[in-house]
């Protein structure tokens, strides 16, 4: 065979070598970087990395090491945990609940470290304000050991022990929205929650350990559903629930109740447009065959009420007029076209009905609004008329019209209801000089303000519906000791907080706001207005935040508190809004 | 075995006749070569496209994935302290997507420097999926380095699950799980599989392509190149005609093309050969009809001439010397006319085809003898001895024993004329198929060239020698004429200064096959013969 014969095999052959490389994919290669983008964090906070343990550090070293490493933005217990010893590091549970702490003395000891804080409150797991701890200055004991030749904590409590500011910059209030027990109006809880990116993952986990007042509210989550790590937003504002359990297999009206709540739940956080709950990796279909819903689905179920009349109702020369845009009209029922002697109203939320109480304080008559000879209570009828002193009564969606008789016994808590007039038993505030009460639009809070001396208090008490209707205890939201309170009126400002107005001496009052958790008003500190010259000032507002708020003077003049409302008409005797 | 040898030899043959073959053969494996190498080209580029394309893809589903893991990592609240759980809800969902979407998922870690790899277990992986589909350099980038890489693997499953191995792309990335604080690795396997089918299909279809394509310019050179060598088959088969003496023989002309062009400059170069070849030979006849006549002619005279020459020449004692002498020249000049004349007239009959062999079994030994008896006289005037070396046996051929010894004793003679007093050695030799003589003079030798001249008519090499043997210049002539006649050969050697060897070949039997000479043409001695002249 001629060199050139091998020449050409050899040129072949490695042709088809290279042609036959050349028809198969790589299965090896270098390892190629990608270069990553800018690290981008959606979060807004600052953040703060606390130091882990340092070699050689006392053992107040390590405990004040530890507190500091508990501050870390975003909220992470990652470095905490390695000031702790093994076997304390293993079963520490900081989710349990939240001290805050307004101040705390420098730690003491060796072999067993103590803190002092001052000013200590308590959430629980859910974050719920459960108000100061009694007392509320708390000494914890950390006893100390070595480990590997460093100080490391052998026990703490199952709880992130914080500081007040920090709490106040990571952490931020919100409603968990649960369902009246009809299914009728969602309830709200307060509850606070880390703020940022972890916002969303805890409001979902918060509503999926169900219920926190079983007898006055319900969740339609399922029982034994569980959120798969973590909620996600999309940056077009989506929020993907994803959930584990027996969810893809709930009834269509189930599913649409818990998209209510959901909805109602993360609209919270601003960065969230719409919703999209996973099944087991799935999209969960809605009744409608939507796969993702707005944070407006639900609207019906407003705690403030969905279908509650915007307007403002008054009494002028005892007869019951309608306010438009500044303009009276009395109404077409027989309050507005008779005189009934009437002293105070109060109409239900969709303004079909007007409760008025009579002028002594002592009766109350219930009317429609509309002028029709036949219908509901087209005859005025009295539902009330043995009582004493009678406050502003007030109305829920379930049509409850709530009454408080200030008798000299004490108050008495009245509720008519379907041409049933029964007494309501509210521990805390039956029996309690009540100067003014408020029910919530849900039904399932009763506010009232307790003259008391040094200092009046402000106590919510839980409206139960199993059984016979009844109060939980009053719990103090605003007030008690060591405060000078004279509280005149009570208003609504959401569903979930009030305004109070507050009388100062030398003819000086204030209103002020405060949660029904009974959480400090810090968290908004915008809502305190000073009046000048008037000490028996009323509050006009409605839990809906877009009505216009007015402070009526006890002149009858109509102070607007918001730029660009309507202009009232002086000389009402009262003003109200629905409810 | 013999069939294919056949085969294989008619195939080479039509190989090395047929230039179609060779034109179309070349076309076609010319055609492969290019095809292959766009097809290459091709190829490869469709590869690269393929691999751009799926790993850009692959980064993006990955770096999303990925990022959509940090999110939801992200939005784990940091109180919770579970890193196992967080481990497998982070990477379920992923697992799931990718038994979806077609890749496989593996969570490894803690990382770190001293991290033990994949096999030390401790991971989650995609089910059915090998771990050993994570090349160790990917790991061994991720124990020093974080940023995300990417490279090509071989992604291979657990057995039983039937699944063949196949390429892949696995990509890297890092995440910190906020239960632990600690980094780990998630590697995305994507298959290569479909972008292996569409460049497979693009080969298939390439090769398919190209098969047709080098059909098809076989077929197309084959009907192109039948067009061109048919003319030129025709023009060959008329040449050979015309060689073998079918002067008629024309092409047939149709058309105006070059081929056609080519066909008339054929013709007209063949009609101008016929009629220079028919001039040619009949000016051959007419002179060799010349020469015979003139010959004949001559004959009648001269015999009267050399009564009368015999006379005077019997009659010379008588005579005054001058007229002596004179009727002595008459004699001698007279036998060299009867020898030229019968020299010509043998010379005609060979021209005439007249020539006969009278063969017999003849003993070339006993011819060298007898020729060096009879030109002895002659040898020894100039002081030559010539002698012979032969075989101890005879050396027998079947011959025309006049004719060879003519042809011997004309070598022998000319060998005298130009030997310069050295000796003449007469070499006889026989073999199976043949029998030889050589006659090796040491004399003035031939120039270059010349060897193949001293057989042509009345040729010398020096004009102005005499020929002192009575020589008529037509020896060689007529010993190469009977050698032809016998169907042997006869040829010439020398060189000058070194001599000269005629060596005279015969088959044993006339008309015999004759491949080879029992005596070599070039003497054994010529290279001594040099070195003793240049060494003097």
């Amino acid at each position: 065979m001629s060199r050139r014969t091998v020449s050409w095999l050899a040129g072949g052959l490695l042709v088809a070598a290279a042609l036959s490389g050349c028809v198969s994919m790589p299965q090896s290669g270098e390892v190629q970087d990608v270069p990553g983008p800018p690290n981008s964090n959606t979060d807004d906070q600052f953040q703060f990395n606390p130091r882990p343990p340092l070699v050689g550090e006392t053992p107040t070293e390590t405990v004040d090491g530890w507190f500091e490493a508990m501050t870390a933005t975003p909220v992470s217990t990652v470095v905490a945990r390695q000031f702790l010893s093994s076997a304390q590091a293993a079963s520490w549970s900081p989710e349990d609940g939240i001290l805050t702490y307004d101040t705390a003395r420098t730690p003491q000891g060796f072999g067993t470290v103590n803190v002092t804080l001052f000013g200590v409150n308590r959430l629980d797991a859910r974050g719920q304000w459960l108000g100061p701890a009694d007392p509320d200055d708390l000494t914890l004991r950390f006893p100390m050991e070595p480990e590997d030749g460093q100080w490391r904590i052998t026990s703490v409590p199952d709880a992130l022990i914080v500081d007040e500011a920090w709490f106040e910059t990571s952490y931020q209030p919100a409603n968990l929205y649960f369902f009246n027990p009809n299914a009728r109006v969602l309830v709200p809880e307060p509850v606070f929650l880390p703020r940022g990116d972890q916002l969303p993952t805890s409001l979902v986990r918060g509503l999926l350990q169900g219920p926190i007042h079983s007898g006055l509210e319900r969740s339609f989550l399922p029982n034994n559903a569980a959120l798969d790590l973590a909620v996600t937003v999309t940056p077009d504002g989506v929020a993907q629930v994803p959930l584990r359990g027996d969810v893809g297999s709930l009834p269509a009206e189930t599913i649409d109740l818990m998209a209510d709540q959901l909805a109602w739940t993360l609209r919270q956080d601003p960065q969230i447009r719409s919703i999209q709950l996973l099944a087991d990796g799935e999209p969960l279909v809605l009744p409608g065959g939507a796969t993702e819903f707005g944070v407006d689905y639900g609207s019906a179920f407003d705690p403030a009420g969905r279908y509650a009349d915007e307007e403002l109702f008054g009494l002028r020369q005892g007869r019951v007029v309608r306010v438009v845009d500044g303009v009276e009209q009395p109404i077409t029922g027989p309050f507005g076209t008779k005189q009934y002697g009437l002293s105070d109203i109060s109409l239900n939320l969709d303004a079909s009905l007007v409760a008025g109480v009579g002028e002594s304080g002592t009766s109350v008559i219930l009317s429609s609004a509309f002028g029709s000879a036949s219908g509901l209570y087209a005859v005025p009828r009295t539902v009330m008329s043995d009582a004493v002193d009678l406050l502003h009564p007030a109305w829920d969606t379930a049509g409850r019209l709530w009454m408080v008789d200030r008798r000299p016994s004490g108050a008495v808590v009245s509720v008519f209801h379907n041409g049933t007039l029964e007494r309501v038993n509210v521990p805390g505030i039956s029996g309690e000089r009540v100067t003014d009460f408020l029910v919530s639009r849900d039904g399932t809070r009763l506010v009232a303000a307790l003259d008391e001396a040094p200092s009046d208090q402000v106590v919510v008490s839980r409206i139960l519906a199993t059984g016979r209707l009844h109060g939980t205890v009053a719990r103090p939201i605003v007030g008690g000791p060591g405060g000078l309170l004279r509280v005149r009126d009570l208003g609504w400002r959401t569903p979930t907080s009030i305004f109070f107005v507050n009388a100062i001496a030398g003819r000086q009052s204030e209103l002020r706001s405060a949660s029904v958790d009974g959480s400090p008003a810090t968290f908004d500190p915008q809502a305190v207005y000073s009046l000048q010259g008037d000490l028996d000032a009323q509050v006009i507002s409605s839990p809906r935040t877009e009505d216009p708020i007015y402070l009526q003077s006890s002149g009858g003049g109509f102070k607007a508190l918001l730029a660009n409302s309507p202009q009232l008409p002086t000389g009402l005797q009262v003003l109200h809004y629905v409810g | 075995m013999r069939t294919a040898a056949g085969a294989l030899r008619r195939g080479l043959t039509f190989w090395r006749r047929s230039i179609q073959a060779r034109v179309v053969l070349s076309t076609v494996v010319l055609s492969a070569v290019v095809f292959g190498a766009v097809g290459w080209f091709l190829l490869q580029q469709t590869r690269a496209g393929l691999l751009d394309d799926r790993v850009k893809a692959v980064v993006a589903e990955a770096a999303t994935e990925t990022g959509d893991a940090e999110k939801r990592l992200a939005g784990v609240p940091g109180t919770e302290f579970d890193p196992d759980r967080q481990k497998s809800q982070l990477v379920k969902p992923i697992i799931e997507r990718g038994q979806t979407r077609g890749f496989s998922v593996i969570l490894s870690g803690p990382a770190g420097p001293d991290a033990a790899g994949l096999a030390a277990g401790g991971t989650i992986a995609s089910p059915d999926l090998d771990l050993g589909s994570v090349p160790a350099r990917l790991e061994e980038h991720f124990r020093q380095d974080s940023t995300t890489s990417w490279t090509y693997t071989r992604i291979s499953y657990l057995d039983g699950t039937n699944r063949p191995d196949e390429p892949g792309i696995v990509v890297g990335s890092r995440v910190q799980l906020p239960a632990d604080g600690q980094s780990y690795t998630i590697y995305y396997l994507f298959p290569l599989a479909q972008e292996q089918q569409t460049l497979d299909l693009v080969a298939r279809a390439l090769l398919t392509a190209g098969a047709l394509l080098l059909v098809l310019m076989g077929a197309v050179t084959w009907l192109v190149t039948q067009q061109v060598v048919t003319p030129i088959r025709l023009a060959r088969r008329v040449a050979e005609r015309l060689a073998a003496g079918q002067l008629e023989e024309r092409l047939r002309v149709a058309g105006d093309d070059d081929i056609a062009r080519l066909g008339t400059s054929f013709n007209q170069m063949a009609t101008n050969l016929q009629r220079q070849i028919r001039q040619l030979e009949e000016l051959s006849r007419v002179q060799r009809r010349f020469v015979s006549d003139v010959s004949h002619e001559l004959r009648t005279p001269l015999t009267t001439v050399r009564m009368a020459s015999d006379v005077l020449h019997d009659a010379r004692e008588k005579f005054d010397p001058a007229t002596a002498r004179s009727a002595e020249l008459l004699q001698t000049e007279l036998d060299r006319f009867e020898h030229l004349l019968s020299d010509l007239l043998e010379i005609s009959r060979f021209d005439a085809g007249a020539a006969v062999l009278e063969t017999d079994d003849v003993n070339l030994v006993d011819v060298a003898h007898r020729v060096v008896d009879v030109t002895r006289v002659l040898a020894e005037q100039r002081g030559i001895r010539v002698v012979v070396q032969s075989p101890h046996g005879p050396c027998l051929a079947e011959a025309d024993v006049r004719r060879v010894e003519r042809i011997v004793r004309n070598l022998v003679t000319n060998a005298i004329d130009h030997a310069e007093s050295h000796d003449i050695v007469v070499l006889v030799a026989g073999d199976a198929h043949s029998a030889a003589i050589a006659v090796r003079d040491y004399g003035v030798g031939l120039a270059p060239g010349e060897s193949a001249m001293v057989f042509n008519r009345f040729w010398r090499a020096d004009p102005a020698r005499a020929r002192t043997t009575g020589g008529t210049g037509l020896g060689l002539s007529i010993s190469l004429e009977d050698t032809h006649l016998h169907g042997g050969w006869l040829q010439a050697w020398g060189q000058p200064g070194a001599g000269a060897q005629f060596r005279l070949t015969l088959p044993r039997r006339v008309g015999g096959p004759l491949r080879q000479s029992p005596l070599p043409l070039v003497p054994s001695d010529a290279g001594l013969s040099r070195a003793a002249e240049s060494a003097s």
